[in-house]
Formats: C-alpha cells, structure tokens, sequence
C-alpha cells in the first residue's frame, strides 16, 4: 500500500469514529476546486449531519474511491448527491449517503484567525439561483439552437 | 532659483502605481494598481515573481462599489465560475461565486490579444473578504492560457518532474488517470524537482520542446518554476503491468488535445492549438504509459528506450 493510501485510510477511520461519535473535526483543504469560497490551504471545519438534513448548496466533505473532497452539493436524485467544485466545470459523479462524511460549517482564514462561516443561508441561496439562472440560459440557447437548425431531409 | 508654483493652477501629484510580476511558461504578467494591496499575489504565485520591463501581458486593477452582471449572451459559460462575453474588440470575462451573492465579484476585460487587461474588483462583494488576491485563479489561468493560444504554446494536463539524472518526463492525465500519485511515488523512489502534479505549458524553442511548471497544482501540491527539455511525452492510464505503447501522430495529437485547454470559445484559438500540438508531436514521440502506481513505475520509465 502506498504512503498515500494509507495517509487516506488512516484519515478516513479516524474522522468516521470522530463523526460517528458526534464529534467535528478540522482538516487542511488542498487544490483550487473550491475558490473562491476555500483556498487552498485553509483549515475547514467539519461537523455531523444526518443525511436527510442535507441541503442543495451545503459543503460537505465526501470520500471518493481514496480521495477526500470538501464539495458542494449541487443536486439531488432520489438517496443520492452530485456535488462539484464551486470553481469545478465537471461534477463529482453520483455521492451515496454513506460517502458524506459531514458538512463544512467554516473555514480559518489563511494567515490569520478569523473564522467565516459557511454554513450561511445566503450563500445557499445564492448558490441556488446561479444555478437555476444557468440552467435556464442553457434551455434557452438549447431551444433557440434547435429552433434555427435546418430541417433535416429524407 | 527654484520656479515659483503658477497661482490657479493645481499641482498633479503623480500617482504611485505598486506592480508585480511574474513568469509562467514563459509568459511575463504585469499587474499593477495604485495600492500594494492590489497587487499582492497568492504563495504559489510569489514563487513566479519575476520582472520584466516589457511584459507580455499588462493587467491594471480598478476598484468600483459594485458590479452589475453583464449585459448580453454569453459567448462561453465555463459553467464554473467565470462566464465570458464579447464587446466589440474585447473581450469580458465576468467571476460569480456563492460565497459572494449573485453580482459578479470580479470582472475581467482583455483586448482580443490578451496582450492588455483590466482587472475590476467590487468593493461591495468582495468588503469582508481578505486577503485579496486580484489574479487568484482562474484569472491568472485565463489569460495566459489565451495569451498561449496564439499559437506559441499550450497549458496540459499533465504532471512534469525533472530526474536528478535523466532530465524531463512530462506524464499526461485526466482527473483521476494518476497524474499526482505518479509525483509523489517519483518523489520517493527519485526525488526529482517536480514542476507541477496538474498543469504543465508546452513551448516550443528552435525546434525542441519544452515543459514549465505552473502556480496551479493538484491534490499533491506540486508547483515550482522551472522548465526542462522534453525527449517524450507519456499518456497515463492505470495498468496492471507497466507497458509503453508507441502512439502514431494522428492518435497522439488527438490524445494530447484532450488532455489540454484551448480557448473553446474561439475556432481560431482551437485550431491554433492542435498546430502547436502537431508540431510538438514533430519534435518528440508519444507513449501510451499503462502503469502500476508503485515504484516499479518509475524505474520502468527510467528503463524505457525508444
């Protein structure tokens, strides 16, 4: 097993008997997929949530084959969650409940110790209607294209 | 005798602009503004600092109290943070982000050369947000990536070391193909000078092709500025033994732009970009590398002679 491997499974025991025992845990968030919301290297904050509290817009951080990602939560279908990168262009595929790990409530802000909140429901809210707004200017663009194609001949 | 001041008319006081700079694949960006604060750079950035007198790319940041979402269809909507517009010879890349309400945060306005730019910062969205780091990705990624795509180079996929002893390796990968485990097995069995475990920009000189790290790392957190000479190009994918498949150039070209980041909006930039591709392909082979992540990978490749 590589160092890796077992860095991510001795992460992932330890904070599911953390979380499972109600406990929140702090860990350090690498790479750019959540800027401008985290940067990179800033401590997040972890708490336990129930799966069915779980709201569109919430960050929660997932466990993903042996990878850990602190995610939005973008969809829902059925039992199941897509989430993505705030500054992702693709989705994390379909999450099973059991994959969330918990939510992210905040974050430490690098280089100093303030902590912001990000658990707010402005955000959630703004969250939602960029992306109702996105979605309906691609159904948009979607009609009009299909409506200025030339009918096809048989 | 000093000349006496001429009643009525004010004397301008010259305006201090605070700039920096700095090199990524070779392309020099010049940010400046009129406090230190507007042009602080990330830490990944401040590894790449490095002066220029003639920038490639100039960047001048403003302030407003707010901005209002641009009027007009999009061009391009990365469907991430950044959507991009058109207004007459420029172009307008306006940023949203949840965490700062629904009126873009930042707006970036370039001539259609990527030579010029305007960085404009909402005092309103971004008040309680500190540090600010004005050229904070994408912003930095778009424009060089843009500026590249006239032709000079390309930004791929891709995770690039330097062997202590046998020079550049350049190891190409979609998410997940391998690209970070590949830098830190060769980070143990090797410990080679890592240029970057996500983003490497090719640039061809007199013929040969070369590789630059990138402020813009993976999950490894690999980014150092540096560049080496390129003997050939590795297309990851997981195996079960390590084997070397010789791709010939039609498929390799195809391989390669998949795995690369061409301006999508605009059919000159695309194609542009597979020419560098092809005439990179011209200058070194490409391999299909089917690998085991474990350190035989490493000394496969090592051992691996066209």
């Amino acid at each position: 097993m590589s160092k890796e491997r077992l860095e991510n499974s001795t992460f992932q025991l330890l904070a599911g008997d953390l979380i499972a025992g109600g406990y929140g845990l702090r860990f350090q968030a690498k790479g750019r997929s959540m800027v401008p919301t985290i940067q990179d290297g800033e401590i997040v904050h972890i708490k336990p949530i129930a799966s069915d509290m779980l709201r569109i817009g919430d960050i929660v951080l997932l466990r993903r084959g042996e990878d850990f990602k602190a995610h939005r939560i973008i969809r829902k279908r059925g039992p199941l969650f897509i989430t993505r990168g705030d500054a992702g262009v693709g989705n994390d595929g379909e999450i099973r409940c059991d994959q969330i790990l918990g939510k992210v409530i905040a974050k430490e802000v690098i280089g100093s110790s303030r902590l912001v909140r990000l658990d707010r429901f402005a955000a959630r809210l703004s969250f939602f209607t960029s992306e109702a707004r996105r979605r309906a200017s691609f159904l948009v663009r979607s009609r009009r294209k299909h409506r200025n194609r030339p009918a096809e001949r048989y | 005798m000093p000349a006496a001041p001429v009643p009525g008319i004010a004397t301008a006081r010259p305006v201090r602009l605070h700039q920096a700079c700095v090199r990524v694949g070779g392309v020099s960006l010049a940010l400046s503004g009129p406090c230190s604060d507007d042009v602080r750079l990330s830490c990944e950035s401040e590894v790449f600092q490095n002066f220029d007198e003639n920038p490639d790319i100039e960047v001048q940041i403003e302030w407003v109290e707010k901005l209002q979402r641009w009027r007009g269809n999009p061009v391009f909507d990365s469907g991430a943070l950044w959507t991009l517009f058109r207004y007459g010879r420029e172009f307008v890349f306006d940023f949203n982000s949840p965490a700062f309400g629904l009126l873009p945060y930042k707006r970036l306005r370039t001539s259609t050369e990527f030579r010029s730019a305007q960085l404009i910062l909402s005092r309103e969205a971004l008040r309680n947000y500190r540090p600010i780091f004005p050229l904070e990705y994408p912003a930095d990624e778009l424009l060089i990536t843009n500026y590249l795509a006239s032709g000079v180079g390309v930004e791929v996929h891709g995770c690039g070391l330097v062997d202590p002893d046998r020079g550049g390796y350049l190891f190409l990968g979609h998410s997940g193909a391998g690209k970070s485990t590949t830098a830190r097995l060769w980070e143990t069995f090797r410990a080679p000078k890592i240029l970057s475990d996500d983003r490497i920009i090719l640039r061809l000189h007199e013929g040969e092709l070369w590789m630059y790290g990138t402020p813009w790392h993976g999950e490894a957190a690999f980014a150092a500025a540096g560049k080496a000479k390129l003997n050939r190009i590795h297309i990851l994918r997981h195996g079960t033994e390590n084997r070397f498949s010789s791709l010939p150039q039609a498929r390799a070209v195809g391989e390669v732009f998949a795995r690369c980041f061409p301006p999508f909006h605009s059919p000159a930039g695309v194609e542009r970009t597979v020419e560098f591709i092809k005439r990179a392909l011209d200058a070194v082979p490409c391999y299909e590398f089917q690998f085991v992540p474990d350190g035989s990978s490493a000394a496969a490749v090592l051992g691996f002679y066209e």
